[in-house]
């Protein structure tokens, strides 16, 4: 595994690369010490692993996050932060506790290494994002790691995007037509101006108003498809 | 005085006022040749009776709690409780100085006189209650009183444990992580580091909120624990001291500085991708001690996260100082956050 270190602390830096010196899994790439560093690395470095401080200068790592429309596997790394370690457990997310613990070290990789596979052997379009990609998602205290798959309905919500997953609504900070440019087409149709919806969600759908298309999600949700998407939906599903 | 010598005394006074003061009515009413060596031993034997009855009732009061009755329940229970005891220690009286020793010179016995004797002597033996339910009840109101201000000033201690500023747990950890790794690029100064850390913990522990320190042990830990911040923050973080040497022996509370010191790292250094510096000056002032803990940056506005630390240092300073201490953080110029404490003089 490629991996990226970010901590502001040069220290703490050094004492992770010496952790993970001998360990023949992981190799680390580069290092950061605030957000902006670390998205620039991230963009040319390409890592699959971070290991992310929470409180940096600037930018905190939840902040870093937001900003990747495609976060690899993240293990964060805090000193002692009572209220991130409460929205790691809550949110089952992967966290180390320094000085880190050799054996627990060796657990978080062991399970970063398993998701990584898992994402490599979906094959991935250069150019959209693929099924398992996953994006992070934060709202007030609590956070997540959400694979598209997951996702039903993405709706516009003045330049935010609130996407619905499980039994949550959260919102993310990019516009809807910026999501629907880096979308799969295959599984992802734009309904309406509103909402883009997940095909592979819907439970049936019926004829509306002057032929458009009503469409009723796993979820529960109703959507209208506005009459011109109509009639590409029709192509799309072919009937 | 012991409580139980008190209440002999007074039932010894108590009593022998009222046996002379009976004397004297019978001087002054009946005249001075009724005063004969009988009526003297009556009124003695009287007296005594009356002390013993009386001592008996106490006895009954503290065998059945009464002290612990409403004023509404005990009222009817000292009424019925004073005619008991007073019929009881007439019937004694009268047994004893007509039957046991026969007294000669007084009055033939009768029944009307007998429970003419009853009556008055009830309202004595009620007064005579009355007077040491008041005594137990001032005595109680006061010993409650006491309780109330120990309990209070327990309270205030146990306050203070809570307010003391605790070694941020997040500090420590990074510190203890990055003498791990100095351990093995730098082993001298990780063995300082040791030394740093040690000296902080051990005051922390060492003094608890109720006392003070000298300015002067103060600022020697705020350097210890500078260095152990120095060591995070690499170049990002520089500081000075411009400590005024006359006032290294004024008392403050520990950790005072030290907090202030962190809040600016916390919200100044910390957050700037450049670094910060900080300033820490003592003043002497006319009748006051002045501290200020200097940042470049500015204040934002508070979030539920922040402000803990600085609002416990203020109960802890209302508690040992009063109204003043002071406290106050502020933007002072465009670019610097100044924190200010104000102790006085004592």
């Amino acid at each position: 595994m490629k991996a990226l270190i970010i901590d502001d602390s040069n220290l703490a830096r050094q004492e992770l690369k010496h952790l993970l010196k001998n360990r023949d899994d992981v190799q680390v790439i580069g290092e950061a010490e605030n957000a902006e560093d670390a998205l620039e690395k991230i963009i040319d470095l390409k890592p699959e692993l971070l290991f992310l401080d929470i409180q940096m200068p600037g930018k905190d790592g939840f902040e870093l996050l937001q900003e990747l429309e495609d976060a690899p596997e993240v293990i964060f790394t805090t000193a002692f932060d009572h209220y991130a370690m409460k929205a790691f457990d809550h949110n089952a997310l992967d966290y180390l506790q320094k000085p880190i613990k050799d054996d627990r070290l060796a657990l978080a990789l062991e399970k970063a290494a398993a998701k990584i596979r898992k994402r490599a052997s979906d094959l991935k379009d250069k150019n959209v994002l693929g099924l398992n990609n996953q994006v992070f998602v934060k709202d007030g205290e609590t956070c997540w790691f959400v694979d598209l798959a997951e996702i039903r309905i993405l709706e516009i919500m003045g330049s935010y995007t609130r996407i619905f997953f499980k039994d949550q609504k959260p919102m993310i900070p990019r516009s809807l037509n910026y999501m629907e440019s880096r979308l799969d087409t295959e599984v992802f149709f734009r309904a309406n101006r509103q909402q883009i919806i997940n095909l592979k969600y819907i439970a049936r759908i019926e004829p509306w108003f002057s032929g458009t298309l009503k469409v009723y999600l796993k979820g529960g949700e109703e959507i209208e498809v506005s009459r011109r998407q109509s009639i590409k939906f029709r192509e799309v599903m072919s009937f | 005085m012991k409580q139980s010598t008190l209440y002999w005394l007074c039932q010894i006074f108590g009593w022998g006022i009222y046996t002379l003061f009976s004397i004297g009515m019978i001087y002054v009413f009946a005249g001075p040749e009724n005063i004969t060596p009988n009526i003297l031993l009556l009124q003695l034997i009287i007296g005594v009776c009356l002390f013993l009855f009386s001592h008996l009732f106490r006895w009954f009061i503290k065998r059945n709690d009464w002290t612990q009755l409403s004023i509404k329940s005990l009222l009817p229970k000292l009424i019925l409780g004073a005619i008991v005891v007073s019929a009881l220690s007439q019937s004694f009286i009268h047994l004893i100085i007509y039957f046991v020793l026969p007294l000669k010179g007084i009055m033939p016995f009768s029944w009307i006189n007998f429970v003419g004797y009853i009556g008055s002597v009830s309202i004595v033996m009620a007064s005579w209650a009355t007077l040491y339910f008041a005594y137990n009840i001032i005595q109680r109101n006061r010993r409650s009183e006491i309780e109330k201000l120990e309990l209070t000033s327990a309270l205030q201690e146990a306050e203070l444990a809570i307010l003391k500023n605790q070694i941020n747990p997040h500090f420590l950890f990074n510190a203890l992580n990055n003498i791990r790794s100095l351990i093995l690029s730098d082993p001298e100064q990780a063995r300082s580091m040791v030394t740093h850390i040690s000296e902080l913990l051990r005051y922390s522990i060492q003094f608890n909120a109720a006392e003070k320190v000298t300015l002067g042990q103060e600022i020697a830990i705020v350097k210890d624990y500078l260095q152990l911040e120095s060591i995070q923050f690499n170049d990002r973080l520089t500081y000075a001291f411009e400590i005024d040497d006359t006032s290294l022996e004024i008392k403050i509370p520990p950790m005072a500085i030290q907090l202030l010191v962190e809040n600016a790292i916390k919200h100044g250094v910390s957050q700037m991708t450049a670094g910060g510096n900080i300033l820490i000056r003592s003043v002497l002032e006319n009748d006051h001690l002045r501290i200020e803990v200097c940042n470049n940056g500015q204040l934002k506005a508070k979030s539920k996260r922040e402000g803990i630390g600085l609002k416990n240092l203020m109960e802890r300073l209302k508690i040992l100082f009063g109204h003043f201490a002071e406290l106050k953080v502020e933007n002072s110029s465009e670019n610097t956050v100044t924190a200010s404490l104000k102790i006085p003089l004592s």
